[in-house]
């Protein structure tokens, strides 16, 4: 109950502070609460809610677990506590330690009681952790070495760090200090080359705590990557860009062929993990540092990790196995009714609950063509498909094939479902229909992520073009919908720049909606339109033209430190 | 300890301190790797990371005077410390019920045979 009200509470403030448009910082500047960053509390808390009363409703029906509960209420709280100050971290080093205090809570907690694989299982996990965060940082000792012998002093505030970034840049130290950067967080998020403590601990770990590492501690990490990608991304682009690449589609590749031949339930959703996780890296390898398909695509995985978690463990504890061949019409009978729901739905046969994670796979195909990766797509498409056909192959005789096994623990009651039913409903809106504030909340994100790119590069933002050292500032003139033009107007803007023309304007009109669209192209730049903003139009096109005009997303003027 | 010494012969140029610091930092380091990926033990990969973890810190000491926050160097001096606390904790654990290594069957099949069997000692004499 503590941990509920706890992420209860959180969960609260996380939204009443959503409100607020100015940046708050905190402890010497080494936190800081900056509108971009209000996305990731606000879906991980209330994970970790449900997940609290997940726990509790399983207390309350198995007494023999209360023996063990004040470590696991201890931890608990610390994990969540540093997961948090890992998101509104100022400073790297802040990061870095929020991140090994959370990886140092969550090691207890994979120990189940009087089981040696668990506890080898957490013992893995501290040392490829503890492994992958010393690479970290001795990156940043890296960085720290090239920035004094390019005569700057160093730092590691993100808001001054990105003003001295690009002392790096031209030598090699930098280089080598991000590359290990980039390979201690892929450690973190279960990336390809060291990624073998992740299906093991997600194994031996109980479901709750596989849960909380798979949706809330993925995301502290990815969001250390993303700002790492953030500040670095413009000064070695080349570098973060192959070092992701490669990441990403080894991990694919492995995960998929490890998918093909596993048999146990867990792991099988473990390997999905790291095939997300390159995904993500791909995703993240050929564009910039965070877009509306990206972030669409983090959240809803967050939940259908959760919910195919806590869904394994309860298929465990009826059945008592993992090994799928045994479980067989899950989606008949009683199973159907209230227990075995939430496996089936996010099955890949249901794509309702996957729609938004397939709108956001589909936003970074996109992306793939659009920046000309052809490789890399040829290959994301074929190794999506082996997965899904490896997963239908092991799932689908799970949900309607012949029964093998005999149930032999207790069906689960209404109030330990209901996390489920909650991370279902969830998906199902994120599938559906995403609501407006929602949909506008990650697009500012999505949008001030990529601001900073430009203000990091020194480029024109993506609608504007006014920025100072410290203060980002964009012009409230805003693109609108460009769909008409566009193919047309990067085709142009290719050859503009093999032209050698600094600047030059594009204007068209979209002819479905009869608006009238420009975009604006520099030389060295990046344009003032781009895909991320397609969904959002279509969206302001409905409704009439006041809706449309009090629904335009406000200025994003306001001075931000970061 | 030869990639070490010209490493630091590349990173600092000028011979001195420092650069006897870089070169011992930078051998500290590869040895934990070594060790890491050479070691299957618990105990052994532990002292792996211990060396790693003091060959970074060495590094990092031995940087032109950059000063952290206090709050930041608590901080990381405190996860150290976690961190050794935690090795101790899971050698107390893994050592504690580690079953005695019984010898596999291949072994089993690979041990000579013995056609005849010694009793006792004082069965043999008169």
């Amino acid at each position: 109950m503590l941990i509920a009200a706890v992420a209860l509470l959180a969960s609260v403030l996380t939204y009443v502070e959503a409100t607020g448009p100015t940046t708050t910082a905190f402890l010497g500047a080494t936190c800081a609460w900056t509108p971009p960053l209000r996305l990731f509390p606000g879906f991980i808390n209330p994970i970790f809610f449900a997940i609290a009363v997940y726990v509790w409703s399983r207390l309350s029906t198995t007494p023999s677990l209360q023996d063990r509960m004040g470590r696991f209420v201890f931890c608990s709280l610390l994990f969540f506590s540093a997961s948090n100050v890992v998101l509104i971290a100022n400073h790297f080093f802040v990061l870095w330690i929020a991140l090994e205090v959370s990886t140092l809570a969550a090691a207890p907690l994979i120990v189940r009681a009087e089981t040696r694989a668990s506890r080898l299982a957490s013992f893995r996990y501290v040392l490829f952790s503890s492994v992958g965060l010393a690479l970290v940082l001795l990156g940043f000792v890296c960085l720290s070495r090239s920035m004094e012998a390019a005569g700057q002093p160093p730092t590691f505030f993100l808001d001054r760090l990105r003003v001295v970034a690009g002392a790096t840049s031209n030598d090699w130290g930098g280089a080598l200090g991000l590359a290990l950067i980039i390979l201690g967080l892929g450690t973190k998020l279960g990336l390809a080359p060291m990624y073998s403590w992740l299906p093991e601990v997600y194994d031996h770990a109980p479901p709750a705590v596989t849960a909380l590492l798979g949706a809330v501690q993925f995301n502290a990490a990815l969001v250390f990557l993303l700002r790492v990608v953030q500040v670095f991304r413009p000064t070695h682009p080349g570098l973060v860009a192959s070092v992701l690449l490669a990441m990403g589609l080894v991990s694919m590749v492995v995960s998929t062929f490890s998918i093909i031949a596993t048999r146990n339930m867990v792991r099988l959703i473990a390997y999905a993990s790291i095939n997300h996780a390159g995904v993500i890296a791909i995703r993240l390898g050929v564009g910039k540092s965070a877009s509306y398909g990206l972030l669409l695509y983090v959240i809803s995985n967050a939940f259908i990790k959760a919910i195919l978690f806590l869904t394994a463990g309860t298929i465990e504890a009826r059945y008592g196995t993992k090994d799928t061949s045994r479980h067989r019409r899950l989606a008949q009978g009683a199973a159907l009714q209230r227990q075995y729901s939430s496996w089936s739905a996010p099955s890949p046969c249901s794509a309702s609950h996957r729609l938004a994670a397939f709108f956001g796979e589909l936003l970074i195909l996109s992306a793939l063509v659009g920046s000309g990766h052809l490789f890399v797509f040829a290959a994301f498409c074929l190794l999506i498909t082996m997965t899904f056909v490896a997963t239908g192959r092991t799932v689908f005789p799970m949900i309607w094939g012949e029964s093998k096994q005999r149930h032999i623990g207790q069906r689960q009651t209404l109030i330990s479902a209901t996390p489920k039913l909650f991370f279902l409903l969830v998906l199902l809106v994120l599938g559906i229909y995403i609501p407006r504030s929602s949909t506008r909340h990650i697009q500012q994100v999505a949008f001030r992520w990529r601001a900073r790119d430009h203000f990091a590069s020194g480029t024109p933002g993506p609608s504007g073009s006014a920025t100072a050292p410290g203060c980002l500032r964009l012009a409230p003139r805003r693109p609108r919908s460009i769909e008409g033009g566009r193919p047309a107007a990067h085709a142009l803007w290719s050859t503009r720049q093999r032209s050698s023309l600094d600047h030059f304007r594009v204007q068209g009109s979209n002819g479905r909606h009869g608006r009238h669209a420009h975009i604006d192209y520099r030389r060295g730049g990046l344009p003032r339109a781009d895909v991320e903003f397609s969904r959002a139009s279509r969206l302001r096109t409905r409704g009439s033209r006041a809706d449309r005009r009090s629904r335009r997303r406000p200025s994003l003027a306001q001075a931000d430190p970061l | 300890m030869l990639i070490s010494f010209t490493f630091s012969d590349f990173l600092v140029g000028s011979p001195g301190e420092q650069q006897t610091l870089v070169a011992v930092a930078s051998a500290g380091i590869l040895l934990g790797f070594l060790v890491l990926s050479a070691q299957s033990g618990p105990f052994s990969q532990m002292v792996g990371v211990l060396r790693l973890e003091n060959a970074i810190v060495l590094l990092e000491r031995g940087g032109g005077g950059r000063e952290e926050p206090l709050g930041v160097q608590v901080g990381l001096a405190g996860v150290f410390l976690a961190t050794v606390a935690f090795f101790r904790w899971y050698l107390s654990y893994l050592g504690r019920d580690n079953p005695r290594r019984a010898p596999t069957p291949r072994a089993r099949r690979r041990r000579p045979m013995r056609p005849y069997e010694l009793v006792s000692e004082t069965a043999l004499e008169p």
